[in-house]
């Protein structure tokens, strides 16, 4: 799969709106990022990087701030492309802060159920059952701990309070 | 620090910086004004390896460097803006997408007193 790949998908958006300016930028290097910009006439932009091996970047809205990072990653090419489509069709703006549910994060670093259980040492259904007790908000913090680094990442909890103080929790090591 | 108002002050500072003549030490001064900034201002532990949105600003890395770079010019792509460093150590920064496309936020000479044509 490659980022042409990824273009290829999107012949589709360009016919949908051929007032949009799709604009290609090619890295220096092989191992360098490809850029996708996706610029409409009213403002609104969307940008895709892609490397090997981290997937799909995107970023989008009207304004985008320098130097920041990609606000939503995506494994495969067709979750990306659908993801520009949508966004290209609704305008609507992505954000790093959007809350998403533990299934939604695990499909996000493009894993499968089956593989993720694995690698927690119980079965297919058991982590469905964590998936799902997390979006109710039942999950244990300890459970869900396991669950994110086994995604290759780490838990964090912050506390937002009303006069602006923010921190982060400690929870375990 | 808003990050608005954290980047105005990145451009105010690498704008009054006393000017370098080769593309290398253009991008290290960048790199250190942002880096220093942003380590003063953003709240934000630097995070130099990671991809992600979290609040900060950073320089771009050679993975960045798009292929039109030569030994005159050498060109970044960051999220929504390009920074070309000039062979004479000047910078350029302009916003290549969205609202204020073309517009140019920063055009630094070089030690020669030229910026980039």
């Amino acid at each position: 799969m490659t980022f042409q790949t990824f273009l290829s998908l999107l012949e589709p958006l360009r016919a949908e709106y051929p007032e949009a300016e799709f604009e290609v930028s090619e890295p220096a290097a092989p191992s360098g990022f490809w850029i996708l910009s996706i610029d409409l006439p009213d403002g609104f932009s969307v940008e895709v990087e892609w490397k090997r091996p981290l997937g799909f970047g995107i970023a989008a809205g009207p304004n985008l701030a320098f130097g920041e990072g990609v606000h939503e990653v995506f494994a495969n090419a067709p979750d990306a492309a659908a993801r520009v489509a949508h966004l290209v069709a609704t305008r609507t703006p992505t954000s790093a802060d959007v809350p998403v549910s533990i299934a939604q994060l695990r499909k996000l670093r493009g894993r499968m159920q089956k593989e993720v259980a694995e690698a927690l040492g119980i079965s297919k259904s058991g982590l469905s059952q964590i998936e799902t007790s997390a979006a109710m908000g039942t999950v244990q913090i300890d459970t869900l701990q396991k669950l994110i680094e086994s995604l290759g990442g780490r838990l964090k909890i912050s506390a937002t309070f009303p006069d602006g103080m923010e921190r982060r929790v400690s929870v375990g090591h | 620090m808003e990050r608005s108002e954290r980047f105005q002050l990145f451009l105010d500072e690498l704008m009054s910086a006393t000017a370098v003549a080769s593309i290398e030490e253009a991008k290290l001064l960048l790199e250190q004004t942002l880096v220093r900034i942003e380590n003063e201002h953003s709240g934000v532990p630097d995070n130099p390896d990671g991809w992600q949105n979290d609040g900060r600003m950073y320089p771009p890395k050679e993975d960045r460097r798009r292929s039109i770079s030569n030994e005159v010019v050498a060109v970044y792509d960051s999220r929504g803006h390009r920074i070309s460093f000039g062979h004479n150590g000047s910078i350029r920064i302009e916003i290549r997408r969205g609202l204020g496309k073309g517009t140019i936020v920063l055009d630094k000479p070089g030690q020669d007193g030229k910026t980039l044509p």
